[in-house]
């Protein structure tokens, strides 16, 4: 079996003095979408943060690509492959599609930059219609495809995904969790965190589910989605 | 007849780039922390203070004698008392030791205070308090002979050297084309705030630094996730704005008699309140709109102020920061923004729109 993408291990995190996530231990496969379900105030952001170093790890390791990351700043792990979808402010509102899009690709050579941004634009092809329009006037779906394409563009080797269709409509989450699904089949390692437990269940592959900072469940995400009782229990949904 | 002249324009020119130079590095510094600044122009008092320093050991040191002959250059009348290199080695320590000032604020007394959470209030309280500390340094430094004198021997490159007092009005450079005589340090001005507004335009929009500099003021967040070092970004933005702000120390250094840590001459303490003006003026969060906010305070209080003498009496002119004060209380009632939000493109269509309307109706 292949080295994990990630593994946090016995992990207690939180903000400061305040403890959120406790005795996390979590193993992130490669190539794999990981789904985070959980109700409300789950700890499902705190998780992310804590993979990406935004959160305080109070004791625990965090291993990644085979690397304890457990103390190494947030903008170092972006460097070494992670790339974060922001659940609020993940774009730069006062700037165009364009800027938001050049800015992701800073530090990267102009050819591979035009590449890269092509992929983006086949997937969004929306994207590039509104290039050089604000990235604030954006309605919200397209916002959130900004915000993955950004992501994108790091060509990261871990990508979190923080709760993406947030205040979308049903139609937008669907085209969101489907382009979410084909970055699956690209190969990306994704973690993705989503209050919309149905529609995270039905494109992920592995799954958590967090309640209270803790993990209560976990296993195949058609399997979680399958379980009534954990379903109706944590999730509020009747299959 | 308005009561200005060509050497009062000079002057005002010389004010008004000093404004813009100081107002663009309170806008950055806020634009970062999102505190006004106390203590930036005395980062410029305490780059005047090295500078000058600097000049009279090299002088003295070098045994250099002030040339006061005027010599032919290009046509003009020139007086350069002091080699080149002497005038250029101060400028360069006035604008590495502002930069390192300021630094030393974000490091030492900013960036730890924001760790613990302190609000904005408390962070700007502090500035203040960095500012008294600056002073402090620098009346110990001029009032206490023995520090001088250390201080000199210890940089003074052949043995002991002393002076008592910094007196440099004499130092600057003259140019003259025998009918209107202006100093270098009006023309530095100018080329300063050039300067200022090209570097920074090439920097934040030709340079990966600006590139980060920028998305780190706009979405610090976003900036970290996209691997971009913030802390750091954010003090190398202080160290520009302190070392634009060694730039004016520079040319405080020629702008009085005796440079003196505190008083009611002291130039940093008569231009804080017009430097706050020109950031709130021409916009707090925008780099542009400082420099140009800076450049209008400064014409308002030097070149228009004083054509209501006729007017008003030659006494208004003691009245200048009043009508500051006034562009800053009509800007934040008006637009709070300053004057960098305002749409210009679309405030000049409506112009061209009504003049238009009033050919018509003519034929």
């Amino acid at each position: 079996m292949s080295e994990p993408m990630l593994r946090l291990e016995r992990v207690n995190s939180g903000y400061g003095k305040f403890h959120i996530l406790f005795d996390i231990d979590l193993v992130v496969p490669k190539g794999k979408i990981t789904v985070v379900v959980g109700p409300n105030g789950a700890g499902k952001t705190t998780l992310l943060n804590t993979v990406f170093g935004l959160a305080t790890i109070h004791s625990g390791k965090v291993v990644y690509k085979g690397q304890d990351i457990t103390h190494v700043p947030a903008y170092k792990r972006a460097k070494m492959g992670m790339a974060y979808t922001l659940q609020l402010f993940n774009i730069f509102s006062t700037l165009t599609v364009r800027e938001n899009l050049l800015l992701a690709t800073y530090d990267i050579p102009e050819d591979e930059a035009k590449k890269r941004m092509e992929e983006v634009f086949q997937l969004f092809p929306r994207l590039k219609e509104r290039l050089f329009q604000r990235a604030g006037t954006l309605s919200g779906g397209e916002r959130q495809m900004l915000a993955i394409a950004i992501s994108m563009l790091r060509k990261p080797d871990l990508m979190l995904l923080d709760e993406p269709t947030a205040g979308l409509a049903p139609k937008l989450a669907k085209e969101v969790f489907e382009a979410i699904r084909h970055l699956g089949d690209q190969g990306y390692t994704i973690i993705l965190a989503e209050q919309n437990a149905k529609g995270a269940l039905e494109i992920g592959d592995e799954a958590v589910l967090i309640a209270s900072g803790r993990i209560v469940a976990r296993g195949k995400a058609h399997e979680l989605l399958e379980d009534k009782d954990l379903s109706r229990k944590y999730l509020g949904l009747e299959i | 007849m308005a009561a200005i002249d060509l050497e009062s324009t000079f002057q005002a020119l010389y004010y008004a780039s000093l404004l813009s130079i100081l107002s663009v590095g309170i806008t950055l510094s806020y634009m970062t922390t999102k505190v006004f600044n106390f203590a930036h122009v005395r980062f410029a008092m305490v780059a005047s203070y090295v500078a000058a320093t600097i000049i009279l050991v090299l002088a003295k040191s070098f045994n250099i004698h002030g040339d006061f002959a005027w010599h032919n250059m290009a046509g003009m009348q020139v007086r350069v008392p002091l080699p080149w290199w002497v005038y250029a080695v101060a400028l360069v320590s006035a604008f590495i030791v502002g930069g390192l000032v300021a630094v030393a604020q974000y490091y030492l007394v900013l960036r730890p205070l924001q760790k613990r959470g302190a609000g904005s209030m408390a962070l700007m309280i502090s500035t203040l308090g960095f500012d008294f500390i600056l002073v402090a340094v620098l009346f110990i430094y001029m009032t206490l002979p023995q520090i001088r004198r250390l201080t000199v021997k210890t940089i003074s490159l052949v043995g002991r050297v002393a002076f008592d007092s910094l007196r440099m009005d004499s130092l600057d450079i003259v140019i003259s084309n025998g009918s209107v005589t202006v100093r270098g340090a009006v023309i530095l001005a100018m080329v300063f705030a050039l300067a200022t507004i090209i570097g920074l335009y090439l920097l934040l929009t030709r340079t990966k630094l600006g590139v980060m500099m920028r998305s780190s003021i706009e979405n610090p967040n976003l900036a970290l996730v996209l691997g971009i070092n913030v802390d750091r970004v954010f003090a190398i933005t202080w160290f520009i704005a302190g070392a634009i702000a060694g730039l004016a120390g520079y040319l405080f250094i020629f702008a009085t008699v005796y440079l003196t840590p505190v008083s009611p001459t002291t130039p940093s303490d008569q231009i804080i309140v017009s430097v706050f003006a020109g950031s709130i003026v021409g916009g707090i969060n925008s780099v542009p709109g400082s420099i140009g906010g800076g450049f209008l305070i400064g014409l308002i209080e030097k070149f228009f102020v004083p054509l209501l003498s006729p007017i008003a009496g030659p006494g208004i002119v003691k009245y200048d920061k009043v009508f500051s004060m006034l562009a800053v209380a009509l800007t934040l009632l008006f637009i709070p923004e300053g004057l960098a939000s305002v749409n210009w493109r679309r405030v000049l269509g409506l112009g061209r729109v009504k003049v238009r309307k009033a050919e018509e109706v003519k034929a």
